[in-house]
């Protein structure tokens, strides 16, 4: 039986793909982000599947691909997909049925991490052991005192469009207190135990800031802000570089102002500022807030289960070639 | 000035309050002081401010001007019988363990995300300047959460239900095993399982077993054989615990996905095989070490230290 030719767009976790190796002659192109225009209509010139990942898939690329019969993006619901030429053409459009919930779960987890890994100062303490400096079971006590969560005051700054009911519950089983400040109260957040409290006051009595904003013009957290927390306190970001002023978090890190920062997005991502990377008491992940192995190849088999669908109704519907 | 000996360092403002009313020597180390340098500080000392030290009779009948020992760790070590034939008071300091507990079992669920999400790795690759576009991490830096793995918990103690406490809201599954159930323990949601579906079972397995010589080498070479091949096993509770030339093999030979250790059988020796592996986050035994904590414990030492002495 012959082959279908196969196109993976860019690289995508898991090996759901192996599953088509039978059925399919699979091309794959390994990079991480999407490929240049000419590019992909070249390689799907002949091809009758392509495996996208939020890829454009105009006019022009479904003209560029006569044979085409199946479009899978895995990652973007085919938001860039035109969809409706795509009927007309009778190709056949999968998306994955997976909810994206676990990013959610993911992020506040991520968020727990950096919070972890700066208050009790995980990276220095490793590395303390690595060189050879773990002499006398003792010595943490003195060279390596960090900062507990239990009885702590935790201070959320937005949360109510996402996830912060799920912050507040993890938060609260810590025995942290938590307030946090958003445009509009969150309900589900005060069910768990969150006080809505006012911007400057958050400021001011919070052990741990936790921005879970989602949209806003310019920065939430600059000098004045900084300059509003409490001495010692610390800050974890997950959400975009851009709500806080980096080389000003470099200088209130630097002055005491706070006693450490967790963050996983850059102002001028992928840069981090460099006086930044310096800092001893600052914890840093390249945006890995969803990097999640098992959740990302259970979506990529989602759409690989619906091509072998596919695949099986064309062959019973004495389709195959 | 009366004289007080601190045998540790002590961390916090205690210290500045302590200084204003008496005259303050010590061993300000991590090392507990030598026999001979306690038999010498204590010919003049009247308030000796220990760290679990032992305080045998010999000392104490070496101590003629000794009224008042505190103890951070409630004075366990101290001979009370010989202490209070000499007329010496043993002062009490508030709860001496409970804000350890908490501090270890935040301990355990920071090396838990941690070592599921990889930090270290994903730390070093952008100090090492390879951060270079958004997806990156989607691609070299795979790791695993918590949301619907199941958490093992060895052993029901104090620190095992502390730890249990903090599942609330991360949406694992919760099993542990002990000799015995502990209703409190299931109360959180736990469920008690045999020694093989712990380790066959857990994504992650925390060990909290009590330090006696039954439990040394509990977990072998059978036991992490019996593992998830991703599983990630992390240690607080006593180094002997683990068969730590296992454990190695274990890892070297990719039999579970990868460990957090906070202590180890040979402390503070650590298997030199470990520093080649970015999949073990190896801290040195910092359960308990809390500034704010530890801080206020001292502070409250020295409130003691004054009350003996009618000092407001």
């Amino acid at each position: 039986m012959k082959k279908y030719k196969l196109l993976v767009t860019r690289f995508f976790p898991g090996d759901a793909i192996d599953l088509l190796r039978d059925s399919c002659e699979v091309t794959e192109c390994g990079q991480i982000g999407k490929l240049p225009k000419e590019e992909l209509m070249a390689l799907a010139a002949d091809k009758e599947i392509l495996v996208i990942s939020e890829d454009t898939v105009d006019r022009e690329v479904i003209d560029a691909a006569p044979k085409l019969k199946v479009i899978a993006d895995i990652w973007g619901k085919a938001r860039n997909v035109d969809r409706e030429y795509c009927a007309e053409k009778h190709i056949a459009v999968f998306t994955s049925p997976i909810t994206l919930k676990w990013i959610n779960y993911s992020e506040v987890e991520h968020a727990l991490m950096l919070l972890m890994a700066v208050t009790r100062r995980l990276l220095e303490a490793d590395a303390f052991v690595r060189a050879g400096r773990f002499v006398e079971p003792e010595q943490a006590n003195r060279d390596m005192l960090g900062t507990g969560l239990h009885g702590k005051q935790l201070g959320i700054i937005g949360g109510t469009h996402w996830s912060g009911d799920e912050m507040v519950q993890r938060a609260r089983a810590f025995g942290m207190e938590v307030r946090y400040w958003d445009q509009a109260r969150g309900e589900a957040m005060e069910e768990f135990g969150a006080v809505y409290t006012d911007f400057d006051e958050l400021l001011a009595v919070s052990d741990f800031i936790i921005l879970m904003a989602n949209g806003c013009d310019g920065y939430i957290l600059d000098r004045p802000q900084f300059d509003r927390m409490k001495r010692g306190a610390f800050l974890v970001n997950v959400t975009s570089g851009r709500f806080i002023h980096e080389a000003e978090l470099v200088e209130a890190l630097k002055d005491g102002r706070l006693a450490g920062a967790g963050l996983d997005k850059f102002e001028k991502e992928p840069e981090a500022d460099p006086e930044l990377i310096k800092l001893n008491n600052v914890v840093l992940t390249p945006h890995s807030d969803g990097a999640l192995l098992e959740e990302r190849s259970r979506i990529y088999l989602s759409v690989v289960t619906q091509i072998m669908e596919w695949m099986k109704n064309e062959k019973r519907e004495g389709r195959v070639i | 000035m009366t004289k007080v000996y601190l045998t540790r360092n002590f961390p916090g403002e205690g210290m500045e309050r302590l200084k204003k009313h008496f005259e303050v020597a010590g061993n300000f180390s991590w090392l507990a002081p030598r026999r001979e340098e306690l038999l010498r500080q204590l010919e003049d000392t009247e308030v000796l401010f220990t760290y679990n030290d032992v305080i045998d009779s010999g000392l104490l009948d070496a101590a003629p001007r000794l009224k008042l020992i505190v103890d951070h760790w409630g004075g366990g070590a101290v001979d009370r019988e010989a202490a209070a034939g000499h007329g010496i008071t043993i002062a009490r300091v508030p709860e001496s363990y409970g804000w350890i507990v908490n501090g270890v079992a935040d301990l355990v669920w920071g090396m838990m995300i941690n070592a599921g999400r990889r930090f270290q790795e994903c730390s070093r690759f952008i100090r090492d300047g390879r951060f270079s576009h958004s997806e990156q991490s989607n691609h070299l830096l795979l790791g695993q959460g918590l949301h619907g793995r199941t958490l093992g918990i060895l052993g029901a103690g104090r620190i095992g239900r502390a730890v249990a406490a903090r599942a609330g809201g991360f949406g694992m599954n919760l099993i542990y095993y002990d000799i015995a159930a502990n209703e409190e323990i299931e109360g959180m949601g736990a469920r008690l399982v045999g020694k093989e579906e712990l380790f066959a079972c857990s994504d992650y397995l925390t060990v909290h077993l009590s330090d006696v010589d039954e439990n040394r080498h509990f977990i072998g070479e059978q036991e992490l054989d019996q593992m998830k091949e991703d599983a990630i096993l992390i240690n607080t509770a006593r180094g002997r615990m683990i068969d730590e030339r296992a454990l190695v093999k274990a890892l070297q030979e990719k039999k579970i996905g990868g460990a957090a250790l906070e202590v180890y059988e040979f402390e503070p020796e650590v298997s030199k095989e470990f520093f080649g592996m970015p999949n073990v986050l190896l801290l040195p035994h910092m359960g308990g070490a809390l500034l704010r904590e530890r801080s206020y414990i001292f502070s409250c030492m020295v409130d003691a230290c004054m009350e003996f002495y009618h000092i407001s």
